[in-house]
């Protein structure tokens, strides 16, 4: 071998092309997006009815006889009031839509397609499937009243989690909790499976999908999270509940909070006319100081909903997790508000609705 | 000249992926079999089989998701998780985590107690060590040796109760790490 044999110019990238190659072929590098597709623009409003930043919040000790002392989907709803937090959930759309019935509020919260019949109108419940706090059988049922109240037929309501698995969590309470005739998908089966899609910056790439999701079939997209803490910005609840929609691993493969802020901007989330996410709740019933698994250890009695993802989620942080839980979030919290083009947002709070008597 | 580069690039592939961690350490397979051994052994409490898993980092991700990441970054080599139950509709869930290093056990324990709601310490337990209430029971988190311990007690009407059971179990868990030598008394 000849000491003086340099590295050629065309060997070495010739070496550096294919090593790139094989990083990407292998997901270790971030796929360059060609287009840019986002549901979001500045000032872009979810429902023309609906303030983006109103977010209503009901705390009622009576919707619970007591506290659970095991955390199976038997322990976690069978102190749980069924009525009561029904009449709440009502109490709340009121309050969200600012219309003095129940039957008047869903109607103005849930919107269609202008060239479909609410009985030919396709909705899907993201439930979080993840660990031992679950949404409320309760809560859960509340929003498939409402749907079939509007005239959805039951059979088109799909109760999903792509990651955490609502099968088995859910499907027995069908009939027995859960408006008959509802469907709950095993991962998202009954959704398509998953397909590659679009999302904007911050963290611009093609990601896995729940197909139905990403290619339109799903008209209303509702949003049912629990409270619960995680290591990215403190805190899990309706924006992050999508990793399960989106394929969680880009979160921790560097992606972080800019992957949750950029798949919550996604056209599968926000595209659509009307707009397909419509409705997002917090149930905080019991609620996680930690997490994304484990048992709850705190007792907020609370429901909350809006609009609007990134207002749901930052109120409840700062007004719920961080006052009554004792949480602490990191100052990249507030980037899920300014991400979307808000300031001025620090003294955002929620608007309390007060159990019906 | 093109073989001679070909080795010493495969040379530097092998050590960059060794300085990178990329080749994990070898779990210790025996220790983890006698922790779920020492477990099984104490008295009232039943195994159920269908909660037993074994897990590196990957695994982990499949059954606590983003919840691995914390474990993943302290250096997590391999663990198993079992389940117990006993009267009175008590469950316990027991992770038992091989982290390679004392150092590195002690560094979870602590990252634990930082992030707790409440950590409170465990009485008669050493002070890698504490409890953490939840609703119907607690959770401990403890160190030893290069292993790290968390238990989820659920099913108690009274923390106390839970407290004193994950004491329990954590005894036989450190006698286990720190045997007695032979004609200790």
């Amino acid at each position: 071998m000849k000491k003086s044999d340099p590295i050629s110019r065309r060997n070495f990238l010739s070496s550096a092309a294919t090593g790139a190659g094989t990083l990407l072929a292998a997901g270790a590098l971030p796929v360059l997006a060609t287009e840019e597709k986002s549901g979001w623009f500045d000032k872009k409003q979810i429902n023309p009815n609906i303030d983006n930043l109103r977010v209503v919040s009901c705390c009622d000790p009576k919707m619970i006889s007591a506290d659970p002392r095991k955390w199976d989907m038997a322990s976690q709803n069978a102190p749980v009031i069924a009525e009561r937090v029904q009449a709440n959930m009502d109490a709340l759309a009121c309050g969200l839509a600012q219309k003095k019935t129940a039957h008047e509020a869903w109607g103005s919260i849930f919107r269609k397609p202008a060239s479909k019949e609410w009985q030919d109108v396709k909705v899907a419940i993201k439930l979080n499937c993840l660990g031992d706090n679950h949404p409320r059988v309760a809560v859960v049922n509340s929003v498939c009243r409402a749907l079939v109240s509007l005239g959805i037929a039951p059979g088109n309501i799909v109760l999903y989690d792509g990651v955490g698995n609502a099968g088995p969590l859910y499907r027995s309470l069908v009939g027995s909790g859960i408006v008959s005739g509802v469907a709950v998908s095993d991962k998202n089966e009954l959704l398509g499976g998953t397909t590659s899609t679009q999302v904007p910056k911050p963290h611009a790439g093609s990601f896995k999908c729940t197909a139905a999701i990403a290619n339109g079939t799903i008209d209303i997209l509702v949003n049912i999270a629990v409270n619960k803490g995680t290591p990215i910005a403190g805190m899990t609840m309706t924006m992050k509940n999508h990793a399960g929609t989106f394929e969680p691993m880009p979160i921790h493969l560097g992606g972080g909070l800019n992957y949750i802020i950029a798949f919550s901007k996604s056209e599968a989330l926000l595209g659509g006319d009307p707009v397909r996410q419509q409705l997002c709740i917090v149930d905080s019933i019991w609620a996680n100081t930690g997490g994304p698994f484990g048992v709850p250890n705190k007792r907020p009695c609370m429901l909350a909903m809006g609009a609007f993802s990134p207002a749901v989620d930052y109120v409840m942080a700062r007004r719920v997790r961080e006052p009554l839980m004792g949480c602490k979030h990191p100052p990249e919290l507030s980037k899920i508000m300014s991400e979307f083009g808000y300031a001025n947002f620090e003294t955002l709070d929620m608007v309390k609705v007060e159990p019906p008597a | 000249m093109k073989q001679s580069w070909g080795v010493v690039g495969l040379a530097w592939a092998f050590l960059c992926i060794c300085a990178s961690g990329s080749i994990a350490a070898r779990p210790d397979s025996l220790k983890l079999n006698a922790y779920r051994s020492a477990v099984d052994s104490v008295a009232g409490w039943n195994e159920q089989r269908d909660g037993f898993h074994s897990f590196g980092t990957r695994e982990l991700y499949e059954l606590i998701d983003g919840g691995a990441v914390e474990y993943e970054k302290p250096g997590l080599v391999a663990g198993i998780v079992m389940e117990l139950t006993a009267s009175g509709n008590r469950s316990v869930k027991i992770y038992i985590e091989d982290f390679g290093t004392q150092a590195r056990a002690q560094a979870m324990e602590k990252t634990k107690r930082k992030t707790a709601s409440d950590p409170k310490p465990l009485p008669g337990a050493p002070k890698n060590s504490f409890t953490d209430e939840v609703i119907g029971g607690c959770v401990a988190y403890a160190s030893s040796g290069n292993f790290y311990f968390e238990l989820v007690l659920t099913g108690y009407e009274k923390l106390e109760k839970s407290v004193e059971d994950a004491g329990s179990f954590l005894g036989v868990l450190y006698d286990k790490t720190n045997p007695k030598p032979v004609g200790h008394r």
